[in-house]
């Protein structure tokens, strides 16, 4: 691009996702794929550097800024936007497709954003985009869900609009830079922005809309939801509060008790939307601790985990476009029928698991060394429990109980081409990240010394995921391991889809019979003193009765007689 | 797929370990699941074994230190998990239609 000017990358698909539904049907997913591609072309044609500085309302606005941070999640962003654009070429939604791309576009542009002021602008535009693709489930259940999203994204923009104007005021700058206080006590404008990034981010009790809102959406459209929200929140994590310490304790929380709820979880999406909670905790941990292989580990883990949770999630929408559900429950024995689509879902789970070749090893192993490098002892056993877990519900789970298990009787068609074409295509990048991981480390955010293969790492990290899946089978041939069953689990979204409610609903039987107490008691307090006054009228009673004309002249005589008095006295 | 080979398969519901009992697959025959579990039980007597024959040259904590430290470990984390799992649920499990009513 020429001198000081440079297009955001993803403007094109911001832009061009409006024309999506002036297209025809039949041209409308090439469309969409050919907006991606164009856009990684232009991206991959843009220099670093910043650009875009123009004054707006009497502040200095920067439009982009393309530095090694916003590169590599916004080339991953623009390979899961492909991805989900070739998985979803069958669609004839215009809706789901202009969502798509809008929201993707979104995204990637939000990564380039040169200050708080255009993050806050595309950080919304993701919330409003996306919401539709949750709407495009069709279901009851998937408008309220989409409700719900929308308020609680929304809320999250209020948040960081709010700590962005506080900032302003106290910093007179708009600078995304680190905001990671020297003393650990945060200002309410950091600490604003850092609870609207924790609620995208899913952190522990912010993170229900996710589990509750991805599994509603069409088989494509959770393949689009989740590439971008979750990781923005990371992108900008990693951008502003490196280093800050309470991120540790709350990432590990984060990959703890997700991998609990997914045990006994029987919606497969919903599995995933646990497992992707649980993904996101090794990040923010890799963030807290802050030292340069553990950002280096968040931002690697983050590039690969977008393409192995597409990869899964296109498997498990594969087999909701051939099946119509993904309940545990309902499947089994489907690898005879869709062999394509159980090997794919096969490679995504071990990448997630962190098989070594897979790339999920290469990422994962350098926030649990960056941990180990730290000293921090119980930071790093609860990452090895959390790849057990990951092990369980992922790289055992999903794959068994949707493809193997017990045989549904189901012989559903194998996927789709396209959605073959793109699963395989999701497959090969986790091989190769695997074992060209040099590629991959030489666009790290800081100089990469690290080596992922050695001796001690493949066999270690071997040895845990081989006893873990041995531990399945000894639990499944003792009759231990917990049977699916058809059932949901409450998770924190019973506080605001049943307790408030109920809560809410309670208070207003008790304020309207209070309220109902307080009128009636009124009301008869005013009909008794009408009673009496009028009975004081009536024409027997003091006042109402006829009284002679000498009795009249005597009280007459008596008050001006008191009168006199009064004055004679008071002078 | 046709109707007949549904309707073979529709009768080979597993046994209740939730593996399949027989069929014309090569997953669905017990013998190569026996087979598979043994190789499994292999690799991890391998991978306890290998322990002898390389050293960590720069273990972080004390603990890498006990034999195959990783191995019994990732044991008894995914047990501790499962059992974990099948208590909250005792808490958490609702019918299918708990928000909807």
């Amino acid at each position: 691009m020429i001198g000081e000017f440079a297009l955001p990358p993803g403007l094109v698909m911001l832009l061009g996702g409006a024309f999506v539904p002036l297209l025809g049907e039949r041209w409308r997913s090439a469309g969409v794929l050919l907006l991606a591609s164009l856009s990684l072309v232009i991206f991959c044609l843009t220099p670093g550097g910043t650009y875009g500085q123009f004054p707006f309302l009497g502040v200095a606005v920067t439009a982009v800024r393309i530095d090694p941070l916003s590169n590599l999640f916004g080339l991953v962003f623009h390979f899961a936007a492909i991805l989900a654009a070739i998985f979803a070429w069958h669609l004839r939604d215009w809706r789901q497709q202009t969502a798509g791309t809008i929201y993707a576009g979104a995204a990637i542009a939000a990564c380039f954003a040169g200050d708080l002021l255009t993050l806050f602008v595309y950080w919304e535009l993701t919330a409003i985009a996306s919401v539709f693709l949750v709407w495009a489930g069709g279901t009851r259940q998937a408008y309220r869900s989409g409700m719900r999203y929308l308020i609680v994204q929304v809320g999250s923009g209020v948040l960081l609009l709010s700590g962005v104007v506080i900032q302003y005021v106290e910093t007179q700058t708009l600078d995304f830079v680190s905001m990671t206080p020297a003393s650990g006590v945060f200002s309410l404008g950091p600490l604003l922005i850092l609870i609207a990034i924790g609620i995208k981010a899913a952190f522990p009790l912010l993170h229900n809309w996710l589990q509750d809102s991805y599994p509603q959406s069409t088989p494509s459209g959770t393949v689009y939801l989740s590439a971008f929200t979750t990781k923005l929140a990371i992108y900008a994590l990693a951008r502003g509060f490196p280093g800050t310490e309470a991120l540790i304790w709350i990432g590990c929380a984060m990959t703890l008790f997700p991998i609990i709820f997914a045990v006994i979880e029987n919606d497969l999406r919903r599995v995933l939307a646990y497992s992707l909670n649980n993904q996101l905790g090794f990040m923010v941990v890799g963030i807290g601790i802050g030292s340069q292989l553990a950002i280096n580990g968040a931002v690697a883990h983050a590039f690969c985990h977008i393409i192995y949770k597409s990869l899964l999630f296109m498997s498990m929408g594969a087999v909701l476009y051939r099946v119509g559900t993904v309940k545990a429950t309902e499947l089994g024995g489907l690898y005879r029928s869709m062999p394509w689509t159980t090997g794919c879902c096969l490679i995504g789970a071990g990448a997630i698991s962190g098989f070594p070749l897979l790339s999920g090893f290469i990422s994962k192993s350098m926030i649990l060394s960056a941990a180990g490098e730290a000293g921090l002892f119980w930071v790093w056993i609860i990452l090895l429990v959390a790849s057990a877990g990951v092990m369980e519900h992922s790289g055992i789970k999903i794959p068994f109980f949707a493809f193997f298990a017990h045989d549904s009787g189901k012989r559903p068609p194998e996927a789709p081409l396209h959605m073959l074409v793109a699963m395989v295509i999701a497959a090969g990048l986790c091989v190769l990240l695997g074992i060209a991981y040099p590629l991959l480390y030489r666009g790290l955010p800081h100089q990469a010394t690290y080596q992922p293969y050695t001796v001690a790492h493949v066999i270690t990290q071997l040895q845990l995921l081989m006893f873990a899946a041995l531990a399945f089978v000894f639990l499944m041939k003792t009759k231990r391991y917990p049977a699916e069953q058809r059932a949901i689990n409450l998770d924190t979204d019973w506080i605001y889809r049943q307790a408030l409610p109920t809560l809410v609903a309670g208070f207003r039987i008790v304020l309207g019979a209070s309220d109902r107490f307080v009128r009636n008691s009124a009301v008869r307090l005013i009909v008794a003193a009408i009673q009496l006054v009028k009975s004081w009228f009536d024409e027997h009673a003091l006042f109402g009765r006829p009284w002679s004309s000498g009795t009249m002249t005597f009280w007459a005589g008596v008050l001006l007689a008191s009168c006199l008095l009064l004055y004679y006295w008071t002078d | 797929m046709s109707m007949k080979r549904t309707k073979r398969h529709g009768l080979d519901v597993g046994n209740s370990d939730g593996l399949p009992r027989s069929g014309g697959d090569w997953f669905a025959r017990p013998a190569n699941i026996q087979r598979f579990i043994y190789g499994l039980y292999f690799v991890c007597a391998v991978l306890v074994l290998a322990d002898w024959v390389y050293e960590d040259p720069h273990p972080y904590f004390a603990v890498e230190k006990i034999y195959a430290f990783q191995a019994w470990f990732g044991f008894a984390a995914f047990v501790v998990i499962v059992y974990l799992g099948k208590l909250l649920r005792l808490i958490v499990r609702r019918p299918e239609d708990y928000y909807d009513r």
